[in-house]
């Protein structure tokens, strides 16, 4: 299906009332665990999980996108009002954000953060719409052998190109890949690291680990460092953007965006990268007078273009994820583990098999993008107000919803007792400084890899060069050791030349 | 690599941190390494042919984490990461009030729940909770506890169609609200 058929087919479809309705219903979730601190959208995608017994699966990926994308937008607000960002990807934008709230100049920078992300949002998801068919022809062509190979390429750039050090982020994903082959194993029946505790046979839950991360460990951290006090919500203002606010914000929106898009493409769904290069790129390219604004009184620039970046990587993520089934981000991982529970395998085949699915899908992305900045722009004052929500409550009412949607799995003490343990070992990663996404990324991705290697190895016979000798899959495994030891490599040289 | 830190005969720097944090945690991926290891050699060969067996990756995995383990051990013996960090060199001093009422907490989630039900257990997980975090306000506490939980089960139960018995308190509001229980 071409482009243009597909997304009117989509269009037809996403429009329908009940679709419209669960659109809503994501964007208003999203927005508003966005704006929470402590909740993000991956966890919440994770308590919703058990909707995908009751909803039809358009309904529940509709559903599922209307959060991701909220969650993104909802990010800002936080950063903006409270100096605290609460995902990876506003950390940028709270500092000039933050700074332009404290200048009473609050109001500006939530319109420059929401319209940005609309037109962010706008320009992924048409990168989506056109990029992703083209994807997918290329990945038809693809064996078992490249798949393998690809998979390990985004295993080395989630766990170790991103984030602080190599040797944590490879931690973090074998720790996933570990939890990825509890139970039993899908081609021989045999059972694996179980300990022989009947409860594992059937695996561990991701909806499990993705709380006990997220929610348990977040919360046991902060508990850890507790100390009293509330932090200050600055005052809103009005939510309005000069004629000067738009000419500042137009550039850096467009220049962001493109930036943002292509890193969410490339098998390392950071955004940490983008919305840094972005705010740099602002900074150097703002005339005189505002580059005076930049570190004191908060540029508008600074934070319109990393906010752009942050959406359209955001949105770039989804390629890979629905064109490759490779997720590179938590989110994605989540999102990938409800298709797989609709008995849908995403990758190059989804767009043949489910084409009315995948269109509708991205049909509704640009409905949520427009509600989304219709629906944020008035409320803010409203999203703000749940900032004030006191900690002790919050973290309180978080744990209730880590409880029952690892109870609700299987009504398993057992589970609880695995929630909490692996809750600890998260408290302690947030302490010494080890990624959690590596954990969920390789805990889902990882089953998958083994499959792919094992049908490469089946077809070529037991011979394990068929990795090496296929040109596709030693080009990409080579990208994948220049990905690792690229940068070491680099410092190495710089250092010799010292 | 470099060799071993220069010092200046004045101007000492002053003694790493103890290292020892860091080394417990490369000793507990060493252990985790280890346990999947074992875990590994004890799955049953399958009888089922396959040109790769089921103890492959397994192998692979428990080879990874006792390198990556050995790598942090070695990284923590020659000082460590933490230090770097500069989340800890900000951090406040551990609040040993606050994570010994979050774990009660979670202590008494776990013992509950299977005898009284969910909406008990979490209410009392809720109010132990908030008090880590501060609260004072006991009772307020508590109502705002029950009612959450409460609506947060029938959300779950009804709206999503999730399978959690009901407790001693989802039993009353059921009864209350004249509905046959199952």
């Amino acid at each position: 299906m071409d482009p243009i058929a597909g997304l009117s087919l989509g269009f037809a479809n996403a429009l329908s009332l009940g679709n419209l309705g669960w659109a809503l219903l994501g964007c208003f979730l999203g927005t508003a665990v966005g704006v929470l601190p402590g909740i993000g959208p991956a966890l919440t995608i994770a308590l919703l999980l058990p909707i995908t017994f009751q909803v039809e699966a358009t309904g529940a990926f509709i559903l599922f996108c209307g959060v991701f994308y909220g969650a993104m937008y909802g990010g800002s607000t936080t950063s903006i009002l409270l100096n605290t960002p609460g995902e990876s990807g506003s950390i940028i934008t709270a500092l000039e954000g933050a700074k332009m709230a404290r200048n009473g100049r609050a109001g500006p920078a939530l319109a420059t953060a929401a319209i940005g992300s609309f037109v962010a949002g706008t320009i992924g998801t048409l990168g989506i719409s056109f990029l992703g068919p083209i994807v997918v022809e290329l990945a038809l062509k693809l064996g078992p052998a490249e798949y393998f190979s690809l998979m390990v390429l985004c295993f080395v750039t989630v766990s170790a190109v991103l984030g602080g050090s190599p040797l944590r982020g490879l931690t973090s994903l074998f720790f996933g890949l570990l939890l990825g082959l509890v139970g039993i194993d899908l081609q021989t029946g045999q059972p694996r690291m179980t300990l022989g505790v009947p409860e594992l046979l059937d695996g561990v839950n991701v909806v499990l680990v993705a709380v006990a991360l997220f929610a348990v460990g977040e919360t046991l951290h902060l508990a850890w460092r507790h100390v009293g006090g509330a932090s200050e919500v600055r005052p809103v203002g009005r939510i309005m953007m000069s004629g000067r606010d738009w000419k500042r914000s137009i550039g850096p929106w467009i220049r962001g965006s493109l930036l943002g898009f292509p890193f969410g493409v490339m098998p390392a769904g950071g955004t940490e990268m983008p919305t840094m290069l972005s705010y740099y790129a602002e900074k150097k390219l703002a005339p005189p007078e505002a580059q005076q604004e930049f570190g004191t009184t908060g540029a508008i620039e600074g934070v319109a273009g990393p906010e752009a970046a942050n959406n359209a990587a955001a949105a770039g993520v989804l390629v890979p994820m629905l064109t490759l089934g490779l997720p590179t981000s938590a989110t994605a991982a989540i999102m990938l583990s409800a298709f797989q529970s609709y008995g849908i395998n995403p990758g190059p085949m989804l767009f043949e098999q489910q084409g009315a699915l995948v269109w509708t899908l991205i049909a509704s992305l640009y409905v949520a993008n427009v509600m989304l900045v219709v629906l944020n722009l008035p409320l803010v004052g409203l999203w703000a107000r749940i900032l004030k929500i006191p900690q002790p409550q919050l973290y309180a009412g978080i744990l209730v919803f880590a409880t029952i949607g690892t109870y609700g799995i299987s009504n398993s003490v057992t589970d609880l007792v695995l929630l909490y343990a692996i809750g600890l070992i998260g408290m302690f990663m947030r302490r010494f400084d080890f990624p959690t996404a590596p954990v969920v990324i390789g805990m889902i991705l990882g089953p998958m890899a083994e499959q792919a290697m094992r049908q490469a190895l089946t077809i070529s016979q037991g011979d394990w060069t068929t990795f090496v000798t296929r040109p596709v899959s030693l080009a990409i495994l080579l990208l994948a050791l220049a990905a690792l030891l690229g940068p070491r490599l680099y410092g190495t040289v710089r250092r010799v030349r010292d | 690599m470099s060799g071993p830190a220069p010092r200046l005969l004045h101007a000492a720097p002053a003694p790493r941190p103890a290292v020892l944090p860091d080394l417990w945690v490369g000793l507990f991926v060493i252990a985790l390494g280890g346990l999947a290891l074992w875990q590994a050699a004890v799955i049953p060969t399958s009888p089922i042919y396959a040109q790769v067996g089921p103890k492959a990756v397994p192998y692979v995995v428990a080879a990874g984490l006792l390198l990556l383990g050995a790598g942090l051990t070695y990284v923590a013996l020659r000082g460590g990461w933490s230090y770097a960090l500069e989340e800890m060199a900000e951090a406040p001093p551990t609040n040993w009030r606050a994570i010994t009422l979050m774990l009660a907490g979670l202590l008494a989630n776990l013992v509950l729940i299977g005898p009284c039900g969910f909406s008990i257990a979490a209410s009392a997980q809720f109010v132990l909770v908030a008090a880590a975090f501060g609260s004072r306000r006991l009772l307020r506490d508590l109502v705002l506890a029950v009612v959450l939980t409460l609506l947060v089960w029938f959300g779950f139960v009804e709206g999503l169609g999730v399978n959690i018995g009901a407790g001693y308190l989802e039993r009353l509001v059921l009864m209350a609200l004249g509905q046959e229980i199952s």
